[in-house]
């Protein structure tokens, strides 16, 4: 059902608010804050994967003119914070864990003077045996990174494989009858997938600047996609109540998950609260890609039983996800665990997945979160299916796509169901089949699921005596727009135009809760809290309305700024009229408000142990077809064009779903072909964006883009979310492209020319 | 016993900014992009990388694009430098910044300054550039949000909005953010 | 802001004077040109030079000349953007003006030189690395260390840092000659001469030295070229392979003049050896082309010191030597 003919503000051209400051240069961000008295803080990290501290000695650095404070674990309370596992002290506690890792900070004048009190902090490390890869670390005998690790406080069902050895966070989900599954099927694939971890790769850096105001309290500005979680962090790192800490986020350079993360902030504002001046910390581009986080990289296991015909029966799947020396966001792998059926009805099903520890950088949040690393395994192996089994790979995909009231392996059932609808049209859109490609160029195709919307939020509606609104949102604005968004949604909900609407986002002092912006929560979860909040305003609008008229509610139209009589159209109140002069005849200030969980439901305990979440609200499907140039001789890949059909529900923000998606694109395509962290002995190698390696304008293809809107009942106007869909089908689409091109299966990301070359047997011997 | 570090000795220099004379006393090691952030407060230009390897702090040196984190202050002095703050014209914006915000380009709007830079750099040389032009001229710099395409878009779309004049003149251009002001150099 | 090491700038407008400067103060002061290389490496703590020299006031630096008696002169200061757009390049010397087009990107062309393309430091991951980086393991060669941590096995005593320019490969398949100013006096060599094959010392500039240009000889016009890239995004990325072919044909297509040069491959620019030998006197065909693959991916000695497989790398050489030859080939038909 398509109702966007029926919406005033919803589905049109509305220019960003945030737009003027940004190509001006006024926008301020974190790292843009000058303040006088203001301190620099800099970080001293570990040189080394894996050691016992026997002594820090920070006289020296305490003495240097013009250091204020240098910190370390002795100085600040022993607590620990994380998502799912609490593993992370705000710096290293008794032992190192991996490169990188926060040992010691200092507070001084300037950034020399910081940097070089570091260079006079004296720390004794005792080298203990390190451990890197994830399949090494669960072997017993391994070295182990917690030792304590069952007494940490962990937020989930742990399973009898969770936290033990250096697995943290761990889940099965087991549908159908495995066994019997394989035994009817006729072929048996299976094939293991290797992924590397991938830089979020935003532009601006972490930052954060702490102080604390006349009041005693502590005020924090930052870049961050959860300003209300950072609070909370803050209070249960420091030992101060939440309501004596403020969080104000400034614009936000780009999160993708890689900011929905408490780094900075805990340093700065401990430095701050120790020197009462206010200090900013900003790591070095360096430090980004050694002490933010990652997506994690991961081993995928992956056995599937078919049919002759193609039909899927049985799947077990192992997912090994490396989370680096702490855990801030293992859920990863859970989401990972999710996606791993692909968007497929498999009757039998059983995955098993680990987040495992390792000496090295922390895997995060990022964009997709989990999924590009199982939807790469599951897509790929769905081509070698379809070649083996002879059957055209889109063929495949709509023969076993999830449809309408299908449930997921684990157990719940779908509504909004348009993977089907996506395939058919991307495959009209591509050409495919119908030899419409240059000679040149070869397609492949991959579609993908991604659990959309949940979670706690809340948002607050106020209407204004002249008629304009209010809205107050705790979820962040990274610069897909949310902000924009939100002020559709209550325009459209109060029939009202979007410029009157004004959004506050992120400031924990006027703001209500929200858990943070990730896994397609902006615009569907915190977007449905402002609907809702909206609906709550019209309300007591109608009433007002009502008793000015001298009518009943039911008799009441809003829209255009003006309520009417339906008896009598004629009749007509603008808003400001209504609610002018402040006298509120009927009812005081008119404030609506919303307060939501969309993830109330549990999943079956008999299908899934270790959950990480409740039932999601929704899912979001998409189709990416990539028409590539592979060269047979060099291995070089080139991706001119693209056609990515996605399922997006109602489109609230033309232009900002087209950039949401192409911009998710680019970052499945460096994820496909250039990114990936590279390490030596635990040690990044490539710690830069010219080692790193994002897409640049002259990578990308020409991207041909369409929706199949299809109005989603828990969306705010049936609206879902893209960003993360839009990421988990390039690598795996590539990956079929080059083997349909060339006969090359690669496995791993990224799928270099080395890898294609070689599989081409090019390669003399005693060369590779 | 205080351990004290040498105090580097300032020079004073004059650098033309944005069309204005500024006369500075900075360090000779100071690069454009520091002087530019941290002593004049011209904090639209972004700093990343200070490799090379971003274009988020991308000005103009004599209206040619360069990349202000390799660009030692000391060596502008005699030149004409142009950042993303000096680029509107009585008031209006300049028509590549509204064609930005007309194509939906700007997301999180951290590249956004190089990138206007360097296309208003290419549209000074190539009045009507094609949408490969603009590509080619965007390449060295980063954006991780909007994948290009809408760049690209905003840069072609420019001079219809030169040629129009409908470029609009903002209300205002203080931020609402946090309502903390940079300190201004001496 | 990560501040750069503190120095003293200069920026003297004649060559006298810049030359007097460097001879006074020796290996404590280093040539600026675009800073393009020099900065970067600066911020990472590779170089604190005590006083940093610009180069940039110096008039005579600026020339882009063309003379049919003493060819292309190109001085030291010109930047890579003017020779991508200079209509007398780009006729003469196409492959010269495609070699400048695929540096870096079109801001770092805007402000990179030729003398800092020609002096460019040879590259490596565990050169190219901040201090704090480096601290975490043993330091290399280069730095201080014993060993070359890029060669194989890691116990080399000789640096294998990577050369990475792309002007110069290209310069040298045209025979450039460079010419170097001292307080002492002036030399001009080979180009290839310039270049030593030790990553830790990569030329033969010496202290008190300040490359001024280039000329192309007069005689190379007609030569035909190419020049192919390898690099993994297709722009900013520096060369991980990189092949510059000249060819002069004579009558009926046989070839009276090869020279084949290699970059990215090895310490320094490679000019592959037997090539004019394999090919002078000779037309092209299929074996002959081959051979000469062959004899370049002999020479190329990749290390896994830079992005992409080492034995991709010497397969990438193979291919665009191929390629080059038969381009060219093709042209010349
Ligand atoms: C992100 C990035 C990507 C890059 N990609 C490429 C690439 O793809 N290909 C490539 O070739 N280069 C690349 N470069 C390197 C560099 O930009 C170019 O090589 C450029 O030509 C260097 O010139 P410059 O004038 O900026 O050098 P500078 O940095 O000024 O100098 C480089 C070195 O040469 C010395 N020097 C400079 N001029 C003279 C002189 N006249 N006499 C004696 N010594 C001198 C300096 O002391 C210094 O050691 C890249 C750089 C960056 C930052
Ligand atoms: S900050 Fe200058 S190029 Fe990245
Ligand atoms: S808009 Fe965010 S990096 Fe370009």
């Amino acid at each position: 059902m398509n109702k966007l003919n029926e919406y005033a503000v919803i589905g049109k051209k509305t220019t960003k608010t945030d737009a003027v400051a940004k190509v001006t240069g006024g926008a301020r961000f974190a790292t843009d804050i000058y303040l006088p008295n203001m301190l620099w803080a800099k970080v001293l990290r570990s040189p080394v994967p894996h050691a016992r501290i026997l002594r820090i000695d920070t006289e020296k650095a305490k003495k240097l003119d013009g250091v204020k404070a240098v910190l370390t674990a002795a100085d600040v309370p022993e607590a620990r914070y994380g998502a799912l596992v609490l593993d992370m002290g705000m710096f290293a506690r008794g032992k190192v864990r991996y490169i990188g890792e926060a040992v010691a900070a200092v507070a001084a004048v300037n950034e020399e003077i910081a940097l070089a009190a570091l260079k006079l902090i004296e720390v004794a490390y005792e080298p203990l045996p390190a451990v890197f890869d994830p399949l090494e670390a669960i072997k017993p005998g391994a070295p182990i990174l917690h030792e304590d690790l069952k007494s940490y406080k962990t937020l989930f069902e742990r399973t009898d494989k969770a936290m033990t050895g250096n697995v943290n966070y761990q889940a099965e989900i087991t549908s159908g009858d495995l066994e019997a599954g394989f035994a009817q099927s006729d072929y048996i694939f299976e094939d293991s997938y290797e992924v590397p971890k991938q830089h979020p790769s935003y532009m601006e850096p972490n930052s954060t600047v702490a102080l604390v105001d006349s009041d005693g309290r502590l005020v924090i500005h930052n870049t961050t996609q959860r300003p209300h979680i950072n609070q909370a962090i803050l209070s249960s790192l420091l030992g101060i109540p939440i309501a004596k800490i403020r969080v104000v986020p400034c614009h936000v350079g780009g999160g993708f998950g890689g900011k929905n993360r408490t780094l900075t902030e805990p340093t700065a504002a401990a430095l701050a609260l120790k020197t009462r001046q206010p200090v900013r910390l900003t790591f070095s581009h360096e430090e980004e890609f050694t002490s933010a986080t990652t997506r994690h990289s991961g081993v995928m296991v992956m056995k599937t039983g078919v049919k002759k015909d193609g039909t899927l029966v049985a799947s077990d799947v192992k997912l090994y996800y490396d989370c680096g020396a702490y855990a801030p966001t293992p859920n990863a792998v859970w989401l990972g665990a999710i996606s791993s059926s692909g968007a497929y009805r498999i009757p039998h099903c059983r995955v098993e997945a680990y987040s495992i520890y390792t000496n090295k950088m922390m895997g995060g949040a990022f964009r997709g979160y989990g999924a590009p690393q199982s939807n790469f395994a599951r897509e790929s192996q769905m081509d070698r299916i379809a070649r083996e089994l002879k059957i055209d790979p889109i063929e495949l995909r709509l023969k076993n796509c999830l449809v309408e009231g299908d449930s997921l392996h684990t157990g719940q059932k779908l509504h909004s169901v348009k993977v089907k609808e996506t395939l058919l049209k991307a495959r009209e859109l591509s050409g495919w089949g119908k030899g419409r490609v240059p000679a040149n160029r070869t397609l492949g195709v991959a579609c993908g699921i991604f659990a959309c919307g949940g979670f706690a939020t809340s948002g607050i509606v106020r209407l204004n005596m002249d008629g304009t609104a209010t809205v107050a949102t705790g979820a962040m604005d990274m610069g897909q727009g949310l902000r924009t968004v939100m002020g559709q949604i209550a325009a459209e909900e109060l029939g009202m135009a979007a410029e009157d609407v004004t959004v506050i986002i992120g400031d924990t002092d006027s703001t209500p809760f929200d858990v943070g912006i990730f896994g397609d929560r902006g615009t569907h979860t915190a977007g449905m809290a402002v609907q809702m909040a909206a609906q709550d305003a019209r309300k007591q609008l109608v009433e007002q309305a009502a008793f000015a008229f001298k009518t009943t509610p039911n008799n009441i139209v809003l829209g255009g700024g003006k309520a009417r009589l339906a008896s009598d159209p004629d009749k007509v109140l603008d808003y400001k009229d209504l609610l002018g002069g402040g006298q509120y005849k009927k009812g005081g200030p008119i404030i609506g408000k919303a307060s939501i969980n969309l993830t109330e439901t549990a999943f079956d305990p008999a299908i899934v142990r270790g959950a990480a979440s409740r039932m999601f609200s929704t899912y979001t499907f998409a189709t990416h077809i990539v028409e590539i140039e592979v060269d047979p001789k060099t291995g070089v890949v080139r991706v001119p064009k693209t056609y990515a059909v996605h399922d997006c529900g109602t489109v609230v923000n033309p232009d900002g779903l087209r950039g949401q998606i192409i911009g998710g694109l680019a970052t499945g395509l460096g994820y496909a072909l250039y990114e990936g962290v590279a390490f030596e002995n635990g040690q990044v190698q490539n710690p830069s964006f010219l080692e790193c390696r994002p897409p640049t304008a002259v990578d990308m293809p020409e991207i041909v883009f369409d929706t199949v809107e299809e109005f989603d009942e828990k969306g705010p106007f049936g609206a879902k979310g893209v960003g993360n869909v839009s990421v988990i089908n390039m690598a795996p689409a590539i990956a079929n492209a080059v083997e349909t091109a060339t006969g090359v299966r690669v496995t791993s990301l990224p799928i270099t020319p080395g890898k294609i070359v070689q599989g081409l047997g090019q390669l003399a011997k005693e060369e590779a | 016993m205080t351990e004290t570090l040498s105090v580097p000795a300032k020079m004073p220099v004059r650098l033309r900014v944005n069309g204005q004379n500024r006369d500075l006393l900075i360090e000779p090691s100071a690069s454009l992009l520091q002087v530019l952030r941290e002593d004049l407060a011209l904090t639209g230009t972004k700093e990343v990388c200070l490799l090379g390897s971003c274009g988020a702090c991308t000005v103009l040196i004599d209206g040619k694009p360069a990349l202000s984190c390799l660009v030692l202050a000391m060596a502008c002095r005699g030149k004409a430098i142009t950042t993303i703050e000096g680029l509107m014209e009585g008031g209006d914006l300049h028509p590549l910044q509204q064609a930005f915000i007309d194509k939906g380009a700007v997301q999180c709007g951290y590249c956004t300054p190089g990138m206007v830079m360097v296309g208003k750099a290419l549209l000074d040389e190539k009045p009507n550039p094609t949408a490969e032009e603009a590509r080619q001229a965007i390449a060295g710099n980063l954006c991780r949000c909007t994948g290009y395409q809408q760049i690209v878009e905003a840069i072609v779309a420019a001079p219809e909005i030169a040629r129009t004049g409908s470029a609009k003149r903002p209300a205002g251009l203080m931020d609402s953010g946090p309502y903390l002001m940079p300190e201004t150099g001496e | 802001m990560i501040p750069l090491p503190k120095f003293r700038y200069v920026e003297p407008t004649t060559l006298a004077e810049a030359a007097a400067i460097l001879a006074a103060e020796g290996e404590d002061c280093q040539i600026l040109g675009g800073g393009t290389d020099l900065v970067p490496s600066m911020r990472q703590g590779i170089f604190a030079p005590k006083t940093v020299l610009s180069l940039q006031a110096i008039d005579g630096l600026g020339r882009l000349e063309w003379s049919e008696s003493d060819g292309l002169s190109i001085g030291a200061g010109v930047t890579l953007r003017r020779l991508e757009t200079d209509a007398t390049l780009r006729k003469l010397f196409p492959m010269l003006a495609q070699a400048v087009s695929e540096v870096a990107s079109p801001s770092i062309r805007h402000m990179a030189t030729l003398g800092g393309n020609l002096c460019l430091d040879t590259r490596c991951y565990y050169y190219n690395q901040s201090e704090d980086w480096k601290a975490c393991s043993d330091l290399c060669l280069k730095v201080g260390g014993e060993f070359c941590k890029a060669s194989p096995g890691g116990k080399a005593k000789k640096c294998f840092a990577v050369f990475s320019a792309d002007v110069v490969p290209a310069l040298i398949a045209l025979k450039a000659q460079v010419t170097l100013v001292a307080k002492e006096g002036e030399r001009t060599l080979d180009l290839a001469a310039f270049y030593s094959g030790d990553g830790a010392r990569p030329n033969a500039l010496k202290p008190g030295e300040i490359l001024t240009g280039v000329v192309v000889p007069a005689d190379r016009v007609g030569i035909k070229g190419s020049y192919l890239k390898y690099r993994i995004r297709q722009t900013i990325d520096y060369p991980i392979a990189g092949v510059a072919l000249a060819l002069r044909f004579g009558a009926s297509g046989v070839v009276s003049e090869a020279r084949l040069v290699l970059g990215g491959v090895a310490s320094k620019p490679v000019l592959v050896k037997g090539i004019a030998e394999l090919l002078e006197g000779q037309t092209l065909d299929r074996a002959r082309i081959e051979r000469a693959a062959q004899l370049a991916r002999k020479a190329a000695i990749p290390q896994a010191n830079t992005a992409g497989q080492r034995a991709h790398r010497k397969q990438m050489i193979h291919e665009f030597t191929t390629r080059a030859f038969e381009d060219l080939a093709r042209e010349a038909r």
